[in-house]
């Protein structure tokens, strides 16, 4: 299992040039054609998130207590949907990733393993665009601390876990093409489990180890400590990290055993 | 061996055919039993082959012989099921029509997209995208959207970014003779430097033989996962022409024996049998048979009606494709005849319907028949079991008298030998083909500008024939490049004058030095005329082509005859300025 996961970090660290410039270039192909061109690639999800904040601010003027302000729910809630779109993007993109790009395979330009990775790099622009408006938001909003020192490390957590999840998503999505139907299902469903416009308190206790067993959370309150400096417990970020670890070694090695029969498929 | 860019070692990849989708999940995880729930295709069987770097290297061969598993094992792509291969070499570029290139994107985005995925950008990038623009002609539509290219524009600018990068190893799929005449030729220059110049190794998927050869210096024939044929280009161009007619007569035998599995039940055994000439050419004489049985274990359980006409009778003569003749008495016996002209396969096909079902092993089943023919003659024998082609021993059969000759099916069988070139009906045989030089003698080695003739012995093996049909030479360089053709249609045939020779004589060979082959076709009369559609070894209007029958060389071409290919002769004159003008009044 070590080696698979050597070898697969060796080949993205030999082809990393490549991989950057193929992700970059996935990202033209996408707004290719139209009149702003790159600059979607900003503003298609700023004004995604955009629409939240409005109806949020302006039209439902939700707050948790009269205490807070409604920009302080709206940080909550993008604390936890922001990150959340990330995982959805990845993940729904690494599904079909292999069968769309297997001209990447066959044309030598870069390995299978290479691929689902694409797909999280890909995502990840719009996630530094969600990330940069909440941290706009925070600093407006005066609630910025020094936890944002995390925020690095955070972010780097939810890559490697991103990267595994799309190892076996794309794996999966090659043998059973109904993968990606239901991974589209499968997030929909974990939004509404997932503490994005909850707390976890406001879960009714006998439904509160629903919250806990779901792994978002545990990627959520990590991100909400760093953008927010809401407490982090210990344990949670124990949870996340050992998570992390172990769905990328496990995707990794699923990738490298079953690379060459994958191939064959397509 | 270090000078190989590509070794292959008993190179074999075996992809499984699931019968269900899902049994390709439980196969990855093992779950599936062994030789269960799919298929075993092997695209690639036991390959051992060797390239060197700075070789031109065609792959030919059909759909779903192998060729695209090759290269997919040669880029890495995919992995060999067992067997060796040993690459060398940095960059490969895969060229395959439509992928990569992305249809919004401009060709200068495509161009530099494309480059910046085979990890180059920068000066070295912008380098490189001025030489595409320039060698692809496209400077007027870089900056348009790839989708408004007309197909030729597209491949033009992916051909000439992949072979901007300088690869070691350049593999291109299907690609060639896309764009128009002009630009392929330049392709082919192209490919040619990179070969040259920087060393790099250039493999090539095609159908097209004849664009190959005149671009690779070895062809490699993949049939059924396996190398049939590897050299140079002249043989392979023969062994092609041959394939063409081989399969022709294999699809007209399935369709045959598709048929009489329709009429006579899924349960029978149906035997198809074919007699041809043992040396692939053309017969002498007609081979006249008065019997065709199947016996098994001395008892008789099929036997052809050949004297009837009946094709319906559940065993019967095959007429298609069979060079047959008419039903009637030769030689005091009811009999039907084998010629040696009317079908392009030359050979005569019966079908059996045993009474009684046969072993498995064919043990102890025999062919019993009575033929007579007016020269002594050996037939090759093949049989057709349910579509399994299982070679038999040779007939021998001696001049002007009846002979029975029993034919085992156990015997051991005589290698097969292929046409190697010869094609044709036969209703005028070419046999002796003879390149004669000036001192009267066989020559094979000729001397530039001193008197040729060539001369060839024919059989005109169909009595009925009488006309002038086409005649025509055509003369190859290093077994590929057409140099020239000559022929006539004004000399007259018939059945009547049987045999004789034809010659023709130049005054000076025009041919600079080199090393030529040279073919010889006699067609019916208006065959050219008619632009014929159909190939021409299959064709029941070519009369006989001998294909690159001879090899030759010329020397002694001097400073003008060598270098080039053809010397032509005039009358020259000169005229100078200033000199007295014819008078006018």
């Amino acid at each position: 299992m070590s080696t698979a996961v050597q070898q697969i970090v060796a080949a993205h660290w030999r082809l990393r040039r490549v991989l950057l410039a193929s992700a970059r270039v996935e990202l033209q192909k996408r707004y290719a054609g139209s009149l702003l061109g790159p600059v979607w690639t900003v503003l298609y999800p700023l004004l995604f998130l955009s629409v939240y904040l409005f109806l949020w601010l302006v039209v439902f003027q939700v707050r948790f207590s009269p205490a807070t302000s409604a920009l302080d729910y709206v940080l909550f809630v993008f604390g936890g949907l922001v990150p959340y779109l990330f995982l959805v993007e990845s993940i729904t993109s690494a599904a079909v990733s292999i069968r769309q790009n297997i001209h990447l395979v066959k044309g030598v330009i870069m390995p299978m393993e290479l691929i689902p990775t694409r797909a999280v790099l890909v995502a990840l622009a719009s996630h530094t665009v969600g990330l940069s408006l909440v941290l706009v938001l925070a600093i407006g909003n005066g609630t910025l601390s020094w936890q944002i020192a995390w925020l690095p490390a955070v972010l780097a957590l939810q890559i490697i876990a991103m990267a595994g999840i799309a190892w076996i998503v794309a794996a999966l999505g090659v043998l059973i093409p109904d993968t990606a139907y239901l991974v589209n299902l499968a997030t929909m469903l974990l939004m509404f489990v997932s503490p994005i416009a909850f707390k976890p308190e406001m879960v009714p206790e006998r439904f509160r180890a629903v919250v806990w067993l779901n792994p978002v959370s545990y990627m959520i309150d990590a991100y909400r400590a760093a953008l927010l400096g809401t407490p982090l417990p210990t344990a949670t970020l124990l949870v996340f990290t050992v998570g992390a670890v172990i769905v990328f070694t496990s995707g990794a090695a699923l990738c490298w055993r079953f690379k060459n029969f994958i191939v064959d498929l397509e | 061996m270090s000078n190989a860019a590509i070794t292959a070692t008993g190179l074999t990849k075996v992809y499984r055919l699931y019968d269900r989708p899902r049994y390709r999940l439980l196969d990855m995880f093992g779950l599936l039993a062994t030789g269960s729930g799919y298929r075993e295709h092997k695209a690639l069987d036991d390959v051992t082959l060797s390239i060197a770097r700075g070789e031109k290297v065609a792959i030919i061969g059909r759909n779903g012989a192998g060729k695209s598993t090759f290269m997919k094992l040669v880029s890495r792509v995919a992995q060999p099921t067992s067997g060796r291969l040993d690459v060398t070499g940095q960059i490969h570029a895969l060229l395959q029509i439509g992928t990569g290139f992305h249809p919004d994107f401009t060709g200068r985005q495509n161009v530099f997209a494309y480059l910046a995925q085979m990890g180059i950008d920068g000066a070295s990038a912008r380098q490189l995208f001025a030489d595409i623009v320039e060698f692809s002609e496209l400077e007027e539509y870089i900056d348009q959207p790839v989708k408004t290219y007309s197909t030729g524009m597209a491949v033009r600018l992916m051909f000439s970014t992949s072979t901007a990068i300088r690869p070691d190893l350049l593999l291109l799929d299907e690609v060639l003779g896309v764009g128009d005449a002009y630009f392929t030729q330049k392709s082919f220059d192209r490919i040619s430097d990179l070969c040259r110049r920087d060393g790099t190794t250039l493999l090539l998927v095609t159908h097209d033989l004849y664009s190959a050869v005149r671009l690779c210096d070895r062809v490699i024939w993949i049939d059924r996962g396996r190398v049939v044929m590897d050299g140079p280009g002249a043989p392979a161009v023969r062994a092609y022409e041959d394939s063409i007619r081989l399969q022709e007569e294999a699809r007209l035998r399935e369709k045959k024996r598709r048929r009489l599995k329709e009429e006579g039940g899924a349960a029978d055994t149906h035997v198809i049998v074919e007699f041809r000439s043992a040396n692939a050419g053309f017969l002498q004489a007609p081979v006249y048979f008065s019997d065709i049985e199947l016996r098994h274990s001395g008892a008789v359980v099929a036997r052809v009606p050949v004297s009837e006409g009946s094709s319906g009778a559940a065993s019967h003569i095959v007429p298609e494709g069979s060079a047959w003749g008419a039903a009637g008495m030769w030689a005091g016996r009811d009999a039907r005849a084998f010629l040696n002209y009317g079908s392009p396969f030359r050979k005569a096909a019966a079908a059996f319907v045993p009474a009684a079902a046969l072993p498995e092993d064919m043990c102890d089943v025999e062919l019993w028949i009575s033929a007579q023919t007016a020269v002594a003659c050996e037939l090759a024998v093949s049989a057709f079991i349910d579509g399994a082609e299982r070679p038999l021993p040779n007939l021998h059969l001696p001049a002007a008298r009846w002979h029975d000759a029993i034919v085992q099916f156990g015997g051991a069988a005589e290698p097969r030998r292929h046409s190697a070139g010869v094609h044709g009906t036969g209703a005028i045989a070419v046999d002796d083909v003879r390149l004669v030089s000036p001192r009267g003698t066989d020559a094979h080695v000729l001397t530039h500008g001193e008197p040729l003739d060539i001369v060839f012995h024919y059989r005109v093996n169909d009595p009925a024939l009488c006309e002038r049909p086409q005649i025509l030479m055509a003369i190859h360089r290093d077994g590929v490049q057409d140099v020239c053709r000559f022929g006539t249609d004004e000399l007259s045939f018939d059945g009547a004058s049987r045999s004789g020779t034809v010659g023709v004589h130049f005054e000076r060979l025009p041919l600079a030095d080199g090393r030529y082959t040279l073919t010889v076709m006699v067609a019916r009369h208006g065959y050219y005329d008619d632009r014929p559609t159909q190939y021409f070894s299959l064709s029941p209007g070519v009369y006989a082509c001998l294909s690159q029958v001879l090899e030759f060389i010329v020397e002694g071409g001097g400073a003008i005859g060598s270098g080039t290919t053809v010397v032509l002769e005039g009358e020259w004159s000169t005229t100078r300025p200033g000199a007295p003008q014819p008078a006018h009044d």
